[in-house]
């Protein structure tokens, strides 16, 4: 692929390909490197113009103030719980639908395998109303089961984990069977250990979209509370106007996990996004 | 493709039906039908009727009236039909060819590749609305980075979220941002597993880089260009929480979908209509309309789609 010759020993041709690489690279982490570090900064550096790269005056007011104002620690937690929870049961259904849909013949295959390819159908704008309705009819505001169990299943993940089953060799299953296997036994004893490393790429997602959420929290919640940490920070900084040191200390607090997640699991979720370009 | 062997048909020994797959399916079709079959059918009854909040099983069926209003009456409507295409189509042109070109480029290249893409996938990740917050700052005119950044090329300011023209389009600009990670590590790994022989042939025949990259290349990368834009355009037709924040905070000074009603989309008009001020049977039927929307888009692509990938077996 490389055929560039290499003449005194420089190769112009992987620079001429770095430069804009790495414009671009700059360009999606500036926002990232410019909140972290003013983070650190008052809000009279942060507007100064010409700006400041490194914080002048080094503070933790943003922070602290954030922490004063919002109930932060159970907002981070509510985002923990919900975000967890709804990534379990996803991971539960996507891989045992996955696992029937793929490895067993059955009446209404294809209709199973469509309605539940449909949750991805919809547009969030038209669930939110009925949804709304439904929740605070059954006087359900303002919980975790609301926030939850609307966006505990996912359509993606089913559609990817039935792709690898299909990948497993029936001679392996059926060797299971012969030896007495129970189907739930053959499901967690052999399916799903062939498959980890894509599901954990559906729980990566999973959680990250419960956890960026905004639009339904914003509907159905309205203890501060009970906020997720995304519906938090955000909410706050639309009403706080100009106090940029708080808002960006905010920003940064829940954007962090969200980088941890990434950086630990990095392999998985690139694995699972290329799937779709490299078949 | 399917995997046609199945353990209930096959296994001697299990004459009877095995119900192990009924037994695991209809709970998740409840699910289906509590979330995604009942407020289906919810949107397009409501959309039909006169929502009575006191007792809305009385609510009158009104017919198209709901929709009739909103044409007729409701000035945020036009604008959010055409900001929603007009965003919708900013940001699928402007993220498949550059993501495109990135890509290959990426592809091309032959250090640092893993970096480029950790770098480049990131904002995908982020919640819109803190990246909407962060992004208002940046264009915030008196001391935002943008203007900074333009100041010293010499051009004078520009009012971004304050400037009812530009602002949708400032918006989109962060949906850019957001986005493009997708579709440049899609179609990087699209372009990772094309048959290199067919490349390396041209190239013998001395075909140059960008004759490769449009007659070889393009061609073979239809089926991932059209997944890639279907799904960007899906998102983009859909855009709230950038919308909310971006416009409500420091942009205007006022109320999500400012300055004025510059920037409603038909998101924002559903939240604002059912949820702001209780219409339920208007907000409905604009939802109505958006999922139409959507699903048009997504049919077209799909049946493209089909096409090729009968092409390819």
């Amino acid at each position: 692929m490389n055929q560039s010759t290499k003449r005194n020993g420089f190769n112009w041709r992987e620079l001429f390909l770095q430069l804009p690489l790495l414009f671009f690279a700059l360009l999606a982490l500036f926002p990232f490197i410019w909140m972290v570090l003013s983070s650190f900064k008052t809000t009279q550096e942060i507007v100064h113009i010409p700006p400041t790269f490194l914080p002048e005056k080094f503070t933790l007011r943003g922070y602290a103030e954030i922490l004063d104002k919002l109930p932060i620690t159970r907002n981070f937690l509510n985002s923990l719980i919900i975000s967890a929870s709804a990534t379990l049961i996803a991971m539960f259904v996507a891989s045992l639908a996955g696992f029937v849909l793929a490895k067993y013949e059955f009446r209404g295959r294809n209709f199973f395998f469509y309605a539940l390819l449909s949750q991805m159908m919809i547009p969030i704008a038209v669930m939110i109303i009925p949804l709304y309705v439904l929740f605070t009819q059954l006087k359900l505001q303002d919980t975790y089961i609301a926030l939850i169990l609307p966006f505990a299943i996912s359509g993606f993940g089913v559609f990817l984990m039935r792709q690898f089953m299909a990948g497993i060799p029936d001679e392996m299953l059926e060797a299971a069977r012969m030896d007495g296997a129970t189907d739930w036994t053959i499901y967690r004893k052999i399916a799903l250990p062939q498959v980890s490393s894509p599901l954990s790429g559906v729980a990566v997602f999973t959680f990250l979209t419960l956890w960026n959420q905004f639009y339904w929290p914003l509907v159905i919640v309205s203890k501060p509370e009970m906020r997720t940490l995304t519906q938090a920070v955000a909410m706050n900084a639309v009403q706080i106007g100009q106090r940029y040191d708080v808002l960006v200390a905010g920003a940064t607090i829940s954007v962090i996990p969200i980088i941890i997640v990434f950086v630990i699991a990095m392999r998985q979720v690139v694995e699972s996004v290329t799937f779709f370009g490299g078949k | 493709m399917n995997s046609t062997n199945s353990l209930a048909t096959k296994s001697p020994r299990k004459r009877t039906k095995n119900l192990f797959p009924y037994l695991v399916l209809t709970p998740m079709m409840v699910w289906v039908a509590v979330f995604v079959v009942y407020p289906a059918a919810f949107a397009i009854w409501t959309s039909m009727h006169l929502w009575i909040i006191e007792e809305p099983l009385a609510s009158p069926f009104v017919g198209l009236q709901n929709y009739i209003n909103l044409v007729q009456l409701d000035p945020r409507f036009p604008v959010a039909v055409k900001n929603t295409l007009i965003y919708g189509a900013f940001v699928t042109l402007v993220v498949v060819p550059l993501g495109f070109l990135l890509a290959y480029i990426l592809w091309k290249a032959t250090k640092l590749k893993n970096l480029y893409t950790f770098a480049y996938f990131m904002p995908y990740l982020m919640p819109p609305a803190i990246v909407g917050i962060l992004f208002s700052f940046f264009y915030q005119p008196a001391f935002g980075t943008a203007n900074f950044v333009l100041g010293l090329a010499g051009i004078p300011r520009l009012g971004f979220l304050r400037d009812p023209q530009m602002a949708i389009w400032t918006v989109g600009t962060v949906e850019i941002w957001l986005r493009m990670g997708f579709a440049v590590l899609i179609l990087y790994s699209g372009m990772i597993s094309l048959p290199i022989v067919m490349v390396e042939a041209a190239r013998i025949d001395g075909a140059n880089e960008l004759q490769i990259l449009w007659k070889i290349i393009t061609p073979l990368m239809t089926r991932v260009l059209v997944f890639v834009s279907a799904v960007t355009m899906i998102t983009a037709l859909q855009t709230f929480d950038l919308i909310y924040v971006m416009t409500s905070s420091s942009g205007s000074g006022g109320s999500p979908g400012g300055p004025g009603i510059s920037t409603y989309t038909m998101s924002l008009l559903v939240y604002n209509e059912g949820l702001m001020r209780f219409k339920l049977g208007t907000a409905s039927a604009v939802s109505v309309l958006l999922f139409i929307l959507v699903f048009l888009g997504t049919w077209l692509q799909l049946r493209y789609m089909r096409q090729d990938w009968e092409y390819y077996q």
